[in-house]
């Protein structure tokens, strides 16, 4: 059955305002300026949640940069995906070797993920290798990560909006809300 | 000079060639099919489809994972205490975090005759992370109970990081991998796959 979808009643708590994700992602967009000014920088999005991040951070940084995107297939839980071959469904256009690449993420919370592609950008040589993320949820962290840049550490709730999803909708609400627990607890 | 009836053979089996190819490019553009394309980064591409929604489906070329061969697929699978442990084993497989699953034991009670009485095995070492990581998605009693056991191994072993993992943090996982109905099948005692374990045995 198709579910339900309320873009403003699914949501019990606006967590971060549109304003506050704007005036936050002009203050990433500066300093990681300030940081690669004279430098080649390469922007690499995590598809699919981090796609607005993107788009407003990079015209937020006032150096020139390239950007490319790469998608990873997240865990499903079949005893197939557990020793399937795939996990890149996107990879990199172009080569980041002897680039300087700042990884851009809509939310860090485990780090399983993030874990992985560093692994595997690490191994395309890059001069130097950073991240940035727009939310960090350390209360679920299982993978210590160094962040480098950081917007808003944000508590252990389940939130969507600006890219997030449940069930892949929502994404494209304007702001950060925790979604109601009975969206993802009532029977289909 | 070639005669008339070989060049008249030769025609008709160009013209044979050409009715071949044009009934194959309508049958391939019947399909949705077209010619496969070049990717920006030089990668050849299979074709592209489109389907009868005219959804436009993109089959990408297969990445294969370097580290696939870190978990091996021949690997014995250990006889977990509790199905979410199994289900953790998935997922840390899945993120080629490398596991053992209780390799190691720690005392953390003697009897005055320096006999061991009590100890901690937490669930999985990940090497690589130099981390321990214990499953709790049991009975809150037997939480209280970890909880203690966990505070005793930050006494006597400082050095040595182990991260519980409570029902909720499970739930969450599961959440965030769109199977919440499942970690509702696998916390609690209904998870557990070895129905007859004292608390005690499912509490180590």
């Amino acid at each position: 059955m198709t579910p339900t979808i309320d873009l403003v009643d699914d949501i019990g708590e606006v967590l971060l305002t549109e304003e506050e994700i704007s005036a936050k992602v002009a203050e990433l967009g500066a300093r990681i300026g300030a940081d690669y000014a004279d430098r080649r920088l390469t922007l690499v999005s995590v598809l699919k949640g981090s796609l607005p991040f993107m788009a407003d951070l990079m015209r937020a940084i006032p150096v020139p940069v390239r950007i490319d995107l790469m998608e990873v297939s997240s865990y499903g839980g079949t005893s197939t995906e557990s020793s399937g071959l795939v996990r890149i469904l996107k990879d990199l256009s172009a080569t980041i070797e002897g680039e300087d690449v700042l990884i851009v993420e809509d939310i860090i919370d485990t780090g399983l993920t993030l874990n992985y592609l560093l692994r595997y950008l690490r191994g395309k040589n890059p001069k130097s290798l950073r991240i940035c993320t727009l939310l960090d949820k350390p209360a679920r962290r299982l993978v210590d990560i160094s962040v480098d840049y950081i917007g808003f550490t944000i508590p252990d709730q389940f939130v969507v909006g600006y890219g997030l999803d449940y069930s892949e909708y929502y994404r494209n609400l304007r702001f950060v809300g925790v979604l109601r627990p009975e969206v993802y607890t009532s029977p289909e | 000079m070639a005669d008339s009836s070989t060049e008249s053979g030769t025609r008709r089996r160009n013209r044979r060639r050409s009715a071949a190819r044009t009934a194959r490019a309508r049958v391939a553009r019947e399909r949705g099919a077209t010619a496969a394309i070049t990717g920006t980064a030089g990668q050849a591409l299979r074709p592209v489809v489109r389907d009868p929604d005219a959804r436009i489906v993109v089959d990408l070329p297969i990445i294969e994972d370097p580290f696939a061969s870190e978990v091996p697929a021949d690997r014995p699978v250990p006889a977990f205490a509790h199905a979410s442990e199994a289900e953790m084993a998935r997922i840390l497989d899945f993120y080629r975090i490398r596991w053992e699953y209780e390799p190691h034991t720690f005392p953390i009670l003697w009897n005055l005759e320096g006999a061991v009485i009590e100890s901690f095995s937490p669930d999985f070492w990940l090497p690589d992370l130099d981390l321990y990581l214990e499953m709790t998605t049991l009975r809150q009693k037997l939480v209280r109970k970890k909880n203690r056991k966990l505070r005793r191994i930050h006494e006597l072993y400082p050095d040595i990081r182990v991260k519980l993992y409570y029902a909720r943090d499970f739930r969450a996982l599961m959440l965030k991998f769109g199977r919440l109905a499942l970690a509702d099948e696998l916390t609690g005692t209904s998870g557990q796959v070895v129905p007859d374990r004292s608390a005690d045995a499912e509490d180590a």
